[in-house]
Formats: C-alpha cells, sequence, structure tokens
C-alpha cells in the first residue's frame, strides 16, 4: 500500500529526469572540462588545508576571504567543501561532483518554484520544463564546474523560491549567507533586499524584524569592510555600464553567441539553445499580463537586478558573473514552454527539439570541449605534477608565463599543507597585501619566468607552456635535452620540459644528447 | 486612427527594406565562405576516432551548415546594443514602455515589422551601415508609447 502510493506514474516521470541530470552531469566529470583549471584547484587545495591545518595556504587561520592569488574571494564554499573532502577525498570528482549535485537541486528549487507560480498547471508540463532546465548549455556548464559561483546560484535559488513563500526573514538571511558565497552576490543581495523594500513597500518596523538575523550574519563582513581586501574587486559605474547591462538581455548574445572567455564558454554553442528564444518571448508576454502580481513582480525584480554585478564589472558579457540571470530566465521560459504546450501542434514538435539538443549539446560539449579547449582548461599539468613527484632529486622550474602552475601541483600530488606552510612561511598582512602573486620555490619545485640565459647554466628541468615554445635549432644551441611534450590533438605542444646540460654548454654541446618522451 | 499608423508604418517598412538592400553587402546564405570551410575542416577534426565517420557525416551536410548559418543571422540583429547604439540608446525606455502597451490587435503589425526585416537580414545578410529595416520597428515603439496615453 505505501510503495502503491509512492510508485506513480507521476513520481518516476520525476525520477526518471532527476537520474538523466545525473548521468548529463557526471558522466566524465573528472575528465571533461579537459583539465582542471586552478580556480577550481584553488578552492579545493585551500578546503584541504583547512581540514587538515584549519589554516589557508598562506597560513591564516580560518580565513574570512581566501586571499587565494591575490582576488580574496568569499570563503563559504571553501568551508562547504570540507566536509565532502573529507569523506570522498581530495579529487576532481570530489569538487565538481558537488557542484553537480548542488544544481540538480536547484531544478527541483525551479520545479517547486513553478509549483508555487502555476498551482493548477498539469504537472507533467512542469517536468517538462525542469528537464530543458537540467538540458540547458548554461546549467550544463556550470553544474560541471568546481567554482564557487554555483553554490552561491544555488544560495540565490533557495532564497528567490523562499521570497515567492514570502518567508522574508529565511530568504534574507540566504541572501546575507550567499554574499559569503561569491563576489557578484555581495553587491546583489543587499540591492535585491533594498529594492524589494522599496517595490513591495513594507513597514519598516516589519522590515527590520525580517532583517536581523542577516545582519547578524554580515557582522564578518562589517570588521573586513575597513580592509584593502575587501575592495579588490570593487566596481565603478561607467559610462559602458548601460550598454554592458543590454548585452544580458540581447537575443544576440543568449541565444547565439558564446561568452567571450573561452574558459567559460562551450564551444560553438550560446548559453541557451536557440529555441528557447520563443518560449522566452511567450513567457515575457505571460509575465508583462500578469505584472500586477506578487511572484510575478518578484521574478522581474530578480530578473532585472541579477545581472547588475556583471554590468558593473566592465567585462564583456561575463556570463559566470551574471550566472544569477538563470534562475528568472529558467522560470519566464517554463511559463512559456507550458503556454505552449497548450497548443497540441507545438506539443509533438518538444519530440524533435529535445532530442536535437541533445544532439547540439553532445556535439558541443562532449566532442568538442575536450579537445577544442584544452590549454584554456591547463590541460597537462596533472601529469606534468605527477612527473615532478616521480622525480624529487630534480630541481624544476615552470615558466609562469600562462598557468597558475603552484596551485595544481599542490592539487594533484596532494601536498601536505603543514609542510607548505612551514616552506612558504606565513603570510603577515594578510588582508592588506593584496598583490597577485604567482611565483615561489617549495619542494622541488621553483614557479617563475624563465630567464633562458642564466637558468642553463644550472642542472635541472625546465618546463615552458605553449606560449613559449622552442625550435628543435635553438634547442640544440642551448645544450637542452628535450624530455616530455605533452600535446594537444593537433600535436601541438601544451608543455615541453628541457633538462639542461651546463657541462656541455662549456664545450659547445659537443656530446650525444638522447631523449626519452612522456607520454 | 490606430488602423492608419499601422498602415503608415508597413508602408514605410517597404522603402526601408529596399535601402537595407541596397546598402548591404549581399553574402547569399547558400554560398559557404573561406572561413565556414576552415571552421568545418576543424570541426570534423574534433570528432574521436570512432565518431570520425559519424562526424564527417553530420558536419558535412549542407542542411546543418545552413542552420547554424540562419541561426547567426536571425540572431545578430536582435542585439539591444546594435539597435540601440551610441544615440539612438534614447530611444530604448520608449522602446521598453511601447513594450509593454502591446495589445493583442498589435501583434499583426509587430510580426509584419519583425518578420520582413529579419528575413531579408537572414538571406542577404548583415553587413551594412545600420539596421535600416528595423527603424519602422523602433520609432512604431516609440510611437505607441505617446499615442496610447
Amino acid at each position: 500500500m505505501f510503495f502503491k502510493k509512492i510508485i506513480t506514474k507521476f513520481n518516476l516521470f520525476f525520477l526518471l529526469i532527476i537520474l538523466s541530470a545525473l548521468f548529463l552531469y557526471f558522466y566524465h566529470l573528472s575528465s571533461n572540462p579537459p583539465g582542471f583549471y586552478s580556480d577550481e584547484a584553488v578552492v579545493a587545495y585551500n578546503a584541504y588545508s583547512i581540514l587538515k591545518t584549519g589554516r589557508d595556504e598562506y597560513g591564516q587561520l580560518f580565513p574570512i576571504l581566501f586571499r587565494f592569488f591575490g582576488s580574496y574571494t568569499p570563503g563559504l564554499f571553501v568551508y562547504f567543501l570540507v566536509p565532502f573532502i573529507k569523506i570522498f577525498g581530495l579529487s576532481v570528482l570530489t569538487v565538481r561532483g558537488v557542484n553537480a549535485f548542488l544544481m540538480i537541486l536547484t531544478g527541483i528549487i525551479l520545479y517547486l518554484f513553478l509549483r508555487k507560480l502555476l498551482p493548477q498547471q498539469n504537472k507533467y508540463y512542469l517536468l517538462l520544463s525542469l528537464f530543458c532546465y537540467y538540458l540547458t548549455p548554461w546549467t550544463i556548464f556550470n553544474a560541471r564546474l568546481g567554482y564557487e559561483v554555483t553554490f552561491a546560484y544555488f544560495l540565490f535559488c533557495l532564497a528567490a523560491y523562499l521570497l515567492s513563500q514570502k518567508k522574508l526573514s529565511w530568504a534574507f538571511t540566504i541572501l546575507s549567507l550567499s554574499t559569503y558565497a561569491a563576489h557578484p552576490y555581495r553587491y546583489l543581495s543587499p540591492l535585491i533586499i533594498l529594492i524589494y523594500f522599496f517595490t513591495f513597500r513594507f513597514k519598516l518596523k516589519d522590515f527590520i524584524r525580517y532583517l536581523i538575523p542577516a545582519f547578524f550574519i554580515q557582522i564578518p563582513h562589517f570588521i573586513m569592510i575597513f580592509t584593502p581586501a575587501f575592495w579588490v574587486k570593487s566596481s565603478y559605474l561607467t559610462v559602458s555600464f548601460i550598454h554592458q547591462y543590454l548585452t544580458f538581455f540581447s537575443p544576440s548574445n543568449i541565444f547565439s553567441q558564446e561568452d567571450i572567455d573561452p574558459q567559460r564558454s562551450i564551444p560553438q554553442i550560446a548559453i541557451f539553445y536557440f529555441w528557447q528564444f520563443f518560449p522566452l518571448i511567450f513567457g515575457t508576454i505571460k509575465i508583462i499580463k500578469n505584472r500586477h502580481l506578487y511572484i510575478y513582480q518578484l521574478i522581474i525584480l530578480l530578473l532585472l537586478l541579477s545581472p547588475l554585478p556583471a554590468a558593473f564589472a566592465n567585462a564583456n558579457y561575463a556570463t559566470q558573473r551574471a550566472l544569477a540571470m538563470l534562475f528568472p530566465y529558467s522560470i519566464i521560459m517554463s511559463l512559456g514552454i507550458i503556454e505552449l504546450l497548450h497548443y497540441r501542434r507545438i506539443k509533438y514538435l518538444f519530440l524533435v527539439i529535445i532530442p536535437f539538443s541533445v544532439l547540439l549539446l553532445w556535439r558541443s560539449y562532449f566532442v568538442f570541449l575536450p579537445k577544442d579547449r584544452m590549454f584554456q582548461w591547463y590541460s597537462g599539468l596533472k601529469e606534468i605534477s605527477a612527473f615532478v613527484e616521480q622525480h624529487p632529486s630534480w630541481h624544476f622550474i615552470i615558466d609562469d608565463s600562462y598557468h597558475i602552475p603552484h596551485i595544481e601541483y599542490l592539487f594533484f600530488t596532494k601536498y601536505s599543507p603543514q609542510k607548505y606552510q612551514q616552506e612558504k612561511g606565513i603570510l603577515k598582512n594578510y588582508y592588506s597585501d593584496t598583490l597577485f602573486v604567482n611565483s615561489g620555490i617549495f619542494s622541488n619545485l621553483e614557479i617563475k619566468r624563465i630567464d633562458k640565459l642564466n637558468d642553463i647554466k644550472k642542472k635541472q628541468v625546465l618546463i615552458y607552456s605553449s606560449f613559449r615554445t622552442f625550435t628543435s635549432a635553438q634547442v640544440a644551441a642551448d645544450c637542452l635535452d628535450k624530455i616530455f611534450e605533452f600535446d594537444d590533438y593537433k600535436g601541438n605542444a601544451l608543455f615541453q620540459g628541457f633538462m639542461t646540460n651546463p657541462e656541455l654548454i662549456k664545450n659547445n654541446c659537443k656530446s650525444e644528447s638522447g631523449s626519452k618522451m612522456l607520454k | 486612427m490606430k488602423l492608419n499608423l499601422n498602415i503608415f508604418f508597413l508602408l514605410i517598412l517597404t522603402p526601408c527594406l529596399f535601402w537595407q538592400y541596397k546598402t548591404t553587402k549581399i553574402q547569399p546564405i547558400w554560398i559557404q565562405t573561406p572561413a565556414e570551410y576552415d571552421l568545418q575542416y576543424h570541426n570534423i577534426n574534433l570528432y574521436p576516432r570512432p565518431l570520425l565517420r559519424i562526424g564527417n557525416q553530420l558536419e558535412n551536410k549542407k542542411y546543418f551548415q545552413l542552420f547554424f548559418k540562419s541561426l547567426d543571422r536571425f540572431f545578430y540583429p536582435l542585439n539591444f546594443n546594435l539597435l540601440f547604439s551610441n544615440w539612438h540608446l534614447i530611444f530604448l525606455p520608449l522602446f521598453l514602455f511601447g513594450l509593454f502597451k502591446i495589445k493583442k490587435n498589435d501583434l499583426i503589425t509587430l510580426f509584419i515589422l519583425l518578420f520582413f526585416p529579419l528575413l531579408l537580414v537572414n538571406i542577404i545578410g548583415y553587413i551594412n551601415q545600420a539596421m535600416y529595416a528595423f527603424y519602422p520597428l523602433i520609432i512604431w515603439f516609440n510611437l505607441k508609447c505617446f499615442l496610447k496615453k
């Protein structure tokens, strides 16, 4: 009897959608996107360091803002990762898997929001909207990354749902927490609370009552506000602000063009599928029609405010900074999809559109991305880290012209945080020393801009990225032995490792040099 | 008055479409440029060896290429920064107010004013000085904002 109640046709469909999302988000998660970007590695290693020592990589005890490379990122995601790293270990799968799981939860929040919005609607139509949300390129891309923005986006969705339920105290508390999750939310969340107050005209007394928990959560920020670290990513209003703001609403950007940064986009696909333009139109019409209702006003408010941090940031069409837009956009598109499903002929069109979307996604994400974006995702640093670890008696210099290799090495080798902190020393003036630092010496590794004239005079291994490669004639002239090369799919070198031969330089390289290749 | 306004705008649409046609460096959608050939070749090479055959068939399909090209051309002009570039930005608030004032009766005019310019851009391409064909649409929205009051 109990099972009969649970095993309904609807529940089975719901489960099927969740399972397909799980498959989509976890399939080859540790190898696609290829490599592990430094912004992911730095979050993961600092969580590992907090777990082992209670301090971050610079030796700061439980920081509020994590220095990372000088970006002073809000640290809630780092602390959130700690128990997962304790249970599942430090790996690419753990870090990305947490976000994949959170993104699935945002889908469930979206479904609940839609249920609140359209209580009389056919539940299967809502399920189809949920499936389209899971299938959206913007959702998939951010679900499969280990960035803090996905965690902040989850908090934002939760707050939006609580706002729709008019549980204001809880909503403001979550919004307040999200300011500790990612930079854009530090501006967005207070703005939402403020505009919400003016739009829905609450009594000041009630409003203050709702704000009390949110206010107490902000106490660490009030302490931080007088330090330079708090203002590292501060923005200012520019003339181009309106144009940047409009980019997030232009159909050409959201349905046709990819993000300008190849590391933040899927090749040859925009953040939404082309066909989602039509649900957006229908959904917008519905929103405009019902604009006098509270919940529709809330959607408009969220949509108009969410790109503001990205527009202020002076970056052209940075989709990661405007990730909060995904939620209001998805609600509007879901409304449009549900409207369209009322037309019988269009209903059957979805039988073609969804498989075609899966084809486009497979082509761009699972075929193009792993090869086309190897360079942008720091492919090869895992292998190099293993190689460096296998040769503890050799001295290595890695060129810092593009990558941030130290954090990748720490992550992939699970370098002891205690040992690293001892070797590097504890950073004084943690919250005021805001300079970007990439170079450093620890273990048998040195990270700096390679000075070829001087560095070839010592016996060591020089590792260059593809920004600085050499012809075979140059290699021969400097008496270097190529000991490994890591290539992309075209055969172009992503990394090259050379063993120096200072003793041969004196004899004009007169000796046979062998070479072995690392595969 | 309303009907006359709609007819008036449909009438100015014709010279605007003509002007757009005359000022555009025509690039027929069915002719592939060298850059597009390069991209096609690049894409085929990205398929892993077991899927190379499928990739070859998919990427070499003329309709598949035409589909992506027409998508680009369809969405290219739907860019607020292009339509409201520089001083044209002053039309934007009125455009948005006009958008909120759309009634069911206006939908046919809206469809015609949007559809024909988009169709033209799709066929001949978008390399020209301005999006002339979209001006009636923008001015229509702006005027609607005032006239309804």
